[in-house]
């Protein structure tokens, strides 16, 4: 009898035991990746103990990010208290990324989608704005700072009030998934939201850029022109923002004062930019703040935050989708939207490697200790070495677009879309394989004369024995339309005249 | 015969009245149905199956046709060209096609420097759109006359060459001019939107492969001014019934398709594959084809092409 008491007992100990691996990896998330690209500077460095490749799927979990035509905004995940959490169309979701189960599940009003950002037990996302449309010229609101406005409180679904052509930023507790406060904005927005101390920014398509504090009481709203789309980034007292210019003009870098929203800044590059894309902010070498873009004119700038001053420009190979540049702590890391990755030197801009993955990339790298990954708009992510510039490892993660990274000790999570769209969590493999690929836009002579001989002599061959049974058998050509051998009736006639 | 036995002609025959033309509308000279025998310019199948024999024959282009393309890929990516490869398919297309590619290749290859203004912002694009502009003229008045001679003579000779720099002019007015028709098309597609970016800018570059088409060929084969040698052309694709036009759209929507679609090649990288280099090489003799169809279009109708514009029954009844 004690026998068999024991081999229950060790029954039940065997998967315990065998289940801690799992738990020490994914149950050890911390609030590291509480928004958008990591932190408030958006520098997509994950933490330490990130999984380095190669990669294997740990589990997947469905969720209402919509197939690729429905997607609509950026649905990248933050991580926070061991659960991943996305922003959908019509839901907030989030996923125990110790199991990939759901944990829970709330309704927001239809609206671009956009990363949320969580402080403690307050989770803050953007609902609302309808599916894709944007707000009338007439929304426009006034260059003006506005004083407190009192929040809407405790409701527990979106408000019935919401506009389907504006957006809302909304106070959630994460415990228990009730609506604290919620916060009408004056258009659509994009931006996702940043959280930068105690304040809660987000910016609305029409320009105009709002700070909350983490109770919903509204501290200022600042018109800074145009439209403001791409993520904002925060350095010390000041928040940073990207202006896109209406459809001419030049775009513009703005930074405000977190305190009460005034300018301290604004850089307009020389030269027309549609588009600087969303900023990045970190320390260089000198320990002075700077500001990394990726503007839509190929090209990435470093710009000073103490005046607002160009520091370095540097070109790429082609445009981007403004996505903000990851760093690390001497490297700018960038992605065009060819899929072309860039390690840049932050003190001078100077490039040290590119890989070109031939995958079109609309979202950002994040940078582990020592790969930068990229996520892909076909469902593939790579992995690049930080010290070679060589693709370590890829692979396929889903059947159309990886739409955002975010990573924590033993675990990287993905947003993606396609037949099952969701989050999938993906986690070293040791049994996988590396690689060790150089970028396709190393010269190599030798490859590229002995393809060039592989192909051109065997073609023009054949090309050349073609050509000659055509020729035989077409016969040569004749443009003699008036043949001088024909007889003419006319003169057949005249010439049997007497 | 002589002049004069011609004159003895009995006096006593009138031809027939001719039958009055009938009414003829705004696009009757490009989209009137073919009848049979009603135009001097041969089919379109047997015209195409003549293009690719002639091509087929010039061993000497066939051979050029890598060469030039690794000439051109090894000068471009050492000035910091990565592709796509697939670009390179249209060194020997006709122009507009040239001229909507070759912005892009400049583009990414002679760049200004980040933040420059005026002129610095965008004298080394420029620079390095008439330069390949040039470039792409010089090849085509090359081709154009190495199809001349094939077809006249039923070989090449270094007279081709010599020629060729008389074709030039024409071959660089033809560039300069779908230029301008590109930019106009660009101009159409803004202001007018999706529609507009179909019939502006393909719209564009389908009228520059059909009005000029035949330029190259009367520069090759004939004397005249240059003016002439354009309104030629235009006259020649304007023979009614001809099906100039639909052979036009073919070629482009083809030749666009050909470069947007994910072929070999169509991805960044300095070292094209075989198959790269196969689909590269296979598409340019497609030009080729197409630059020797024209020819030989022309110089089959080329005594029925009339030298003055002709006089619609409307305006000659006005007179």
């Amino acid at each position: 009898m004690r026998t068999l008491r024991w081999l229950a007992l060790l029954a039940l100990a065997v998967p315990a035991v065998a289940a801690i691996p799992a738990v020490a990896a994914f149950g050890a998330v911390d609030a590291s990746w509480s928004q958008y690209q990591r932190d408030a500077g958006r520098s997509g460095l994950a933490p330490e103990g990130t999984p380095e490749p190669p990669y294997t799927v740990s589990w997947n979990a469905p969720a209402g990010i919509g197939d690729p035509s429905k997607v609509l905004g950026s649905p990248a995940p933050i991580l926070t208290d061991g659960l991943a959490v996305v922003v959908g169309r019509e839901t907030v979701e989030a996923i125990d990324v110790s199991t990939g189960e759901q944990a829970w599940s709330v309704p927001r009003a239809l609206g671009p989608s956009a990363p949320a950002a969580v402080e403690g037990d307050t989770l803050v996302f953007v609902e609302g704005g309808g599916d894709g449309s944007t707000a009338s010229a007439s929304s426009l609101p006034t260059p003006t700072i506005t004083p407190s406005a009192t929040p809407s409180k405790h409701a527990t679904s979106p408000s019935t009030a919401v506009s389907a052509s504006v957006s809302s930023v909304v106070g959630m507790s994460l415990r228990t998934q009730r609506r604290l406060w919620s916060v009408p904005l004056s258009d659509v927005s994009n931006t996702g939201v940043l959280i930068a101390g105690s304040n809660v920014v987000v910016g609305a398509a029409a320009g105009a850029i709002t700070a909350l504090d983490l109770d919903g009481r509204t501290r200022w709203t600042k018109d800074v022109g145009d439209h403001v789309l791409a993520p904002i980034a925060a350095s010390g007292d000041l928040i940073i923002a990207s202006v896109r210019p209406e459809a001419q003009g030049s775009a513009a870098l703005v930074a405000l004062r977190l305190a009460d929203g005034s300018q301290a800044w604004r850089y307009e590059p020389n030269g027309a930019v549609l588009d600087l894309g969303g900023p990045s902010v970190g320390s260089d070498a000198s320990g002075s703040p700077t500001v990394y873009v990726v503007g839509v004119d190929a090209s990435v700038r470093a710009v000073s935050v103490a005046d607002g001053s160009q520091r370095w420009a540097a070109p790429l190979y082609s445009p981007t989708t403004g996505s903000p540049p990851a760093l690390t702590d001497d490297a700018v890391v960038v992605t065009d939207e060819s899929g072309t990755v860039y390690d840049l030197d932050r003190a001078t801009g100077s490039e040290r490697w590119r890989f070109a993955t031939n995958r079109r990339s609309v979202d950002p790298p994040i940078v582990t200790g020592a790969s930068v990954i990229q996520p892909a708009a076909d469902g593939a992510v790579s992995a690049i070495s930080l010290g070679s510039g060589h693709e370590i490892w890829h692979g396929t993660i889903a059947d159309s677009g990886v739409l955002g990274l975010a990573a924590a000790r033993g675990l990287i999570v993905a947003s993606v879309t396609g037949t099952a769209p969701g989050i999938v969590g993906l986690v070293s493999d040791p049994a996988g394989l590396t690689e060790d690929v150089v970028s396709p836009t190393t010269a190599d002579p030798r490859g590229l004369v002995a393809n060039w001989l592989g192909a051109a002599l065997p073609l023009t061959v054949l090309l050349i024995v073609i050509g000659q049974a055509l020729a035989t058998r077409m016969g040569p050509v004749s443009f003699d339309t008036a043949d001088d051998d024909a007889v003419d009736p006319w003169e057949a006639d005249l010439e049997d005249e007497p | 015969m002589s002049n004069k036995k011609k004159r003895q002609r009995p006096s006593s025959y009138r031809a027939p009245a001719p039958a009055p033309a009938p009414r003829r509308g705004l696009l009757d000279s490009i989209l009137a149905p073919r009848a049979p025998g009603g135009s001097p310019m041969p089919r379109l199948r047997s015209t195409l199956a003549r293009g690719l024999a002639t091509t087929l024959s010039i061993r000497w282009l066939l051979a050029a046709v890598p060469v030039v393309i690794l000439a051109a890929w090894a000068f471009l990516t050492s000035f910091g060209f990565e592709g796509p490869f697939s670009t390179m398919s249209v060194t020997f297309a006709l122009p507009p096609l040239t001229t909507s590619a070759d912005p892009q290749i400049a583009g990414k290859t002679f760049r200004a420097a980040i933040d420059a203004t005026g002129l610095g912002a965008n004298a080394a694009g420029l620079v390095a759109i008439f330069g390949l502009l040039l470039f792409h003229a010089a090849v085509n008045a090359i081709v154009a006359t190495l199809s001349v001679e094939q077809l006249r003579t039923g070989s090449v000779s270094a007279w081709a060459i010599r020629r060729a720099g008389r074709v030039l002019r024409t071959t660089l007015a033809v560039g300069f001019m779908c230029l301008g028709l590109l930019i106009i098309g660009n101009l159409v597609s803004f202001f007018f939107g999706g529609i507009g970016q179909v019939f502006g800018l393909i719209g564009s570059v389908v009228i520059g492969v059909y009005l000029f088409g035949f330029a190259p060929t009367i520069a090759a084969d004939e004397e005249r001014r240059l003016t002439d040698t354009l309104t030629r052309s235009v006259r020649s694709a304007r023979m009614p019934g001809s099906a100039n036009l639909w052979l036009a759209i073919i070629y482009v929507l083809a030749s666009l398709v050909s470069l947007l679609a994910p072929l070999p090649g169509s991805t960044i990288g300095r070292t094209p594959s075989i198959a790269a280099w196969a689909v590269v090489i296979v598409l340019s003799v497609g030009h080729l084809v197409m630059q020797s169809t024209l020819a030989y279009r022309y110089l089959a109708v080329a005594p029925d092409v009339p030298d003055q514009p002709v006089k619609r029954p409307a305006d000659a009844a006005r007179r």
